[in-house]
């Protein structure tokens, strides 16, 4: 337990750079959600999408024009590419069903159909190999410019190893957040998104397109998803199979809070993560009945435990689960 | 039942009845053997799906649960398989019982994204556990005894799972021409105004979730002890969805529905499976397994997009018309 606790600000750290990227899957939903009222469980296959073409990208240009542009190029591509992907799939399956007038449950089934298409076709374009990328900023860099309290890719300070990635990853978020701010206040497109998102139907008498607006937001959610995608290529495989899991704890960041509230999204996000490592670096535990159990290997059911129990709650006290303020930031 | 609507149940039973006659091979039987399991899975989720009018994504639970059950009656234990199916169905059941009472609170899309965190943490549960064999799961699971070593056999564990499940859509018909049924019924329409006319809606979702998570049950044990082997990776999420295909495609509020629709998945399964022997040794398919999901992703969404009712219904409907 005193290894435990010693290790805990490690965790946190770690827990925090892992729940920013869940923040932004969980901005995506909400984006999805509130202006087209589509639960979109293909979220997570964005992501794999935008990181695939981000590790392909950077592949392909270190060579020509050295590793720091090639980043830039490679995000620049992958959020393109995968915003298109995200417009594409909206305009192919969820609005004629929407134009059919489909349900919230028909929708959900639709998403999870564009999500096995998706990931089947990463399988098949990218094949089952995993790949990555190096750190953005790598440790030798830094080396070289006369940082002496660098280990590998992470930087010590003070007893905490922080991963240069992690950085980029905070980073990442912020400006996300920013960029989403101000153009929801501040441009006529973005206003006209929460006009959708407040009230559809009034949005639609003053001569706002809802279709063209879903679009929009079908775009812009997967491009955010490619940027989480492409920042955490360097930390972990990217493979067809990787949208899955960190698009359902997007997911849950999302629910948790308030799955119209983006405020709510990145607070579920950083709290899903932090709490996903501390359990994670829990010793071994003898549980009765259970006999040995690895928290480590828990984490998977963790989120969804929260899941379940923050739904349940928030039905107990009348809100089910809608809770929080609406959109807008 | 009237003898008229018992008639189609008959005539596809005794159709299947004559599959082991005609071939006796271990892999056309196998695959009719799975898909009768899945169907019993499949109209298990369905009863549950078309009637409280939500998707349920975690049946693949129910399935671990039952087979697992009845795999440790059936090694640990050394009881006979037949009580591993009674403690499948009996615990699925109980199991089915308590979640439901917690997550049938929810409404709306949070109900179905609560039963999709149900499977997903059975299967991670299934992996810590030590009695459960972990990762590598369970192995060595006999098969039923009935007659010496009838059900041994392909063909006998053939017409096992054929009775099983034709007394399971037998009983669902029933059960969905009913009382209950009806009221069950009436809440798909509207929740509000089945309350309004003395159903009690809570009681009557409750029960069709533990059926639903019984049938689940008894599918995941017929598995259990015709495979001989399961691991948590066999009931993983990607198999509640598949199940949710067969239903949705079907059609989701009817038995006949989730029957055909298992039917044609599988149907469609083995003809993609079959396909890279027909095609010119030209054309390359780099995974037959994913090229596969692809497929059944598309066709998902166009009979959403197209007949959100289901194959089965909208079909039927326009015949009426």
């Amino acid at each position: 337990m005193d290894i435990f606790l010693a290790t805990l600000p490690q965790l946190i750290v770690l827990g925090i750079s892992l729940g920013a990227i869940y923040a932004l899957i969980a901005l995506g939903f909400v984006v999805i959600y509130s202006v087209s009222n589509v639960i979109n469980l293909a979220q997570g296959e964005f992501l794999m999408i935008g990181a695939l073409v981000f590790v392909a990208v950077v592949d392909a240009a270190t060579k020509t024009t050295g590793a720091g542009l090639a980043v830039l190029v490679g995000l620049l591509v992958a959020i393109i590419v995968t915003g298109g992907v995200g417009a594409l799939s909206y305009a192919l399956a969820f609005r004629p069903a929407i134009e059919r007038r489909a349900s919230v449950q028909t929708l959900i089934i639709i998403s999870m159909g564009v999500s096995i298409v998706l990931r089947a076709f990463g399988n098949l374009v990218w094949g089952v190999d995993p790949t990555s990328t190096p750190a953005f900023l790598p440790g030798r860099t830094l080396r070289e410019a006369g940082m002496t309290n660098v280990i590998g890719d992470s930087l010590r300070l003070g007893g905490v190893a922080l991963q240069t990635q992690s950085i980029w990853i905070i980073f990442a978020l912020i400006v996300t957040v920013t960029g989403l701010f101000v153009f929801f206040n501040r441009t006529m497109t973005g206003r006209a998104l929460r006009a959708c998102a407040m009230n559809p139907d009034s949005a639609r008498l003053m001569g706002v397109p809802l279709s063209k607006m879903s679009l929009i937001a079908f775009a812009l959610s997967a491009a955010i998803a490619a940027l989480a995608g492409a920042i955490i290529a360097p930390m972990q495989p990217v493979l067809y199979t990787m949208g899955l899991g960190l698009g359902l704890r997007g997911f849950v960041s999302a629910i948790m809070g308030g799955i119209a509230n983006p405020v709510g999204a990145i607070w579920g996000g950083l709290l899903l993560g932090i709490i996903e490592a501390v359990v994670g670096g829990l010793p071994q535990m003898d549980l009765p009945g259970l006999g040995k159990v690895n928290p480590a290997s828990l984490r998977e059911a963790i989120a969804f435990v929260i899941l379940l129990a923050v739904l349940i709650i928030r039905r107990l006290r009348g809100a089910n689960g809608l809770g929080g303020k609406r959109f807008g930031l | 039942m009237r003898f008229r609507s018992f008639l189609p149940v008959l005539a596809v039973g005794l159709i299947l009845a004559l599959v082991p006659l005609v071939t006796t091979s271990k892999q056309v039987l196998g695959t009719f053997i799975f898909a009768g399991i899945y169907a019993i899975a499949v109209i298990g989720l369905a009863l549950f799906s078309g009637y409280a009018g939500q998707p349920s994504m975690g049946q693949a639970g129910f399935c671990a649960i039952g087979a697992y059950a009845s795999a440790i009656v059936a090694t640990k234990f050394s009881l006979s398989p037949w009580l591993g199916m009674l403690a499948a169905g009996a615990t699925s059941g109980l199991v089915g019982w308590l979640i439901g009472s917690l997550i049938l609170r929810l409404s709306g899309h949070y109900l179905a994204i609560g039963t999709l965190g149900f499977g997903i943490i059975v299967a991670a549960l299934l992996k810590q556990w030590e009695w459960t064999g972990l990762s590598s799961g369970m192995r060595n699971v006999p098969r039923y005894e009935f007659v010496g070593d009838v059900l041994k056999t392909e063909a006998g564990y053939y017409y096992l799972v054929l009775v099983v499940l034709l007394v399971v859509i037998v009983l669902s018909l029933n059960l969905v021409r009913s009382r209950p049924g009806r009221a069950l019924r009436a809440l798909h329409e509207s929740e509000i105004g089945a309350e309004m006319l003395g159903v009690d809606t809570a009681t009557a979702k409750l029960r069709v979730f533990v059926l639903s998570a019984v049938l689940g049950g008894v599918a995941g044990s017929l598995y259990a002890h015709y495979v001989g082997s399961i691991t948590p990776d066999t009931f993983e999420f990607t198999i509640s969805v598949e199940m949710l295909v067969m239903a949705v495609i079907g059609g989701v509020s009817s038995v006949w529905g989730a029957a055909f629709g298992t039917a044609f998945i599988w149907g469609l399964s083995q003809a993609i499976k079959a396909l890279p022997d027909l095609l010119p040794s030209a054309v390359k398919i780099p995974s037959i397994t994913q090229f596969e999901l692809m497929i059944f992703g598309a066709i998902l969404i166009l009979v959403m997009i197209f007949m959100p009712d289901g194959l089965v219904p909208t079909m039927t409907k326009r015949q009426r018309r």
